[in-house]
């Protein structure tokens, strides 16, 4: 101490020397410096974050990430096209992506992904995104996936009255894919104008969908932190999704064409393993989860006519494929018909349903994947819901049939003709 | 035993006799507020909305 002020007074009396008076920094202008130098380390660090953080690039070779379910996957177009096998296709969906292997061994990631088919899905979508979530996904990835045919998984669910889970569309909102959607030059401003003020009426807030459209400067200041923001969270996220990932099968690393699936062998195996898992009900519906649910229903006095805005948001989504110049299917997945039965929701009714999923499709000149036939076929379904043994193999093929250009009894729409579904084989309703 | 007020005033004292370490202070603190702010921003998932995680079947 008695250092440092006989230190400042040497250095006044040199200064006095010269001419000078010595002026001392004030405490309140070290104070300033102080800050200013905090905020400069700070902002080095945010660079610094920048550059450690993984990218959204190709990932490790090894595995493969189009059959992943994982958070952070689907709203992130930049690592999943660029890990996108190349003969995939975009599905877009919801839970029924969630299936695995040990649950349905004939799922899509091992009847495409463990061979080389021609073929895979690159599932976009996670339980709870309905039809809006869908439009907005197929505007962001529209300009930019290599393969323009597009598969669109529709659950009936979605078209419950009230409009299914839309209530749970601002929490499943992402930012980055607005963005990208909203900044598409291919999407015209009419649909985009529909989708902002549907997302307004969900609850989204607004400075967020002003900042993606960069409406003024300062939304467009928002929207540079707001993605740069978002966008550090989403690769965070992505070391778990790499590790997650599974490996590549041996005949998928080797990369030699292993021919189309044989379809009938894939039934028989399905039926066989849906009888060996629904051991405890009649209804086709897997041991564990009917141990769970069975007393769970509610589909209970449900309806398909109480959801406009839903069908309103799937025919923009059908228009959003076609503004980003993508060919979609539409798979019209069934109701379990004896459940719903049970449920009090009349075939009358059901029957409604698929014909207005049909005509939107035809309004839009879409193909569809019609399976409405198959409400009472066992073991289509693996629960009251999703998809099973037996409907993963007829979605497989229908879709494997669809990109390439062949007839398929469950294809129908565009300029397919109508679909016999079941009845071409001589059953279903 | 001395009052609180008599307490503040010997740390301000003290602290307007060492005017680098409070300026080290101000800097340490603004280095931190920052890095909090963008924890919580980005990485915490607390500025967001509660997600409905759709875990099972």
């Amino acid at each position: 101490m008695r250092g440092r002020k006989g230190r400042g007074e040497k250095d006044d009396a040199a200064a006095a020397a010269l001419g000078r008076p010595r002026r001392r920094m004030g405490p309140g202008v070290r104070l300033l410096l102080a800050v200013a130098a905090g905020l400069v380390v700070a902002a080095a660090g945010l660079v610094a974050l920048d550059v450690l953080l993984p990218g959204n690039g190709p990932a490790d070779p090894s595995r493969i990430y189009d059959y992943v379910y994982a958070d952070g996957k689907s709203e992130n177009a930049d690592f999943v096209l660029a890990n996108m096998s190349d003969d995939s296709y975009l599905c877009l969906g919801s839970s029924e992506f969630y299936i695995s292997k040990d649950k349905v061994s004939m799922c899509p990631q091992a009847v495409f992904g463990e061979n080389v088919t021609g073929v895979d899905m690159t599932f976009v979508g996670q339980g709870y995104d309905q039809s809006l979530w869908q439009a907005i996904a197929a505007g962001a990835y529209g300009g930019r996936v290599r393969n323009k045919k597009v598969m669109i998984v529709v659950s009936p669910q979605w078209f419950f009255k009230g409009n299914g889970d839309q209530d749970k569309f601002e929490s499943k909102f992402s930012y980055s894919l607005y963005r990208a959607f909203a900044q598409n030059p291919s999407i015209s401003d009419e649909t985009k104008a529909y989708v902002r003020r549907r997302c307004e009426e969900l609850g989204v807030d607004t400075g967020q969908l002003a900042a993606a459209a960069q409406d003024t400067p300062l939304d467009a200041v928002n929207d540079w932190f707001l993605s740069l923001a978002d966008g550090w969270r989403l690769r965070s996220e992505v070391p778990g999704i790499v590790a997650i990932a599974p490996s590549k099968s041996p005949a998928r690393a080797a990369g030699e064409p292993t021919g189309e699936p044989d379809w009938d062998a894939l039934l028989d195996a399905a039926r066989a393993e849906g009888a060996a898992s629904c051991t405890t009900n009649d209804y086709g519906v897997y041991d564990a989860y009917w141990e769970k649910n069975h007393t769970y229903m509610p589909e209970l006095f449900e309806n398909f006519h109480e959801a406009d805005d839903e069908y309103a948001d799937l025919a923009c989504l059908l228009e959003v494929c076609r503004e980003a110049g993508l060919e979609p299917l539409v798979c019209i997945l069934p109701v379990h018909g004896a459940w719903y039965d049970l449920a009090d929701v009349s075939a009358e009714e059901r029957a409604a349903y698929y014909q207005r999923i049909r005509g939107i499709c035809d309004e839009a000149g879409a193909a569809y994947a019609d399976f409405s036939s198959c409400e009472y076929e066992k073991y289509f379904l693996c629960d009251t819901v999703h998809p099973g043994w037996v409907g993963w193999v007829r979605i497989e093929r229908a879709l494997y049939d669809f990109v390439n250009g062949r007839d398929d009894d469950f294809l129908g729409g565009a300029d397919l003709g109508d679909a016999p579904g079941l009845a071409a084989e001589g059953g279903g309703s | 035993m001395p009052g609180r007020k008599d307490l503040a005033a010997r740390a301000r004292t003290w602290l307007e006799a060492r005017p680098g370490l409070l300026a080290a202070g101000a800097f340490l603190a603004v280095v931190a507020l920052v890095a909090v702010i963008a924890w919580f921003l980005v990485f915490s998932g607390l500025s967001g909305p509660v997600q409905f995680i759709y875990d099972s079947f």
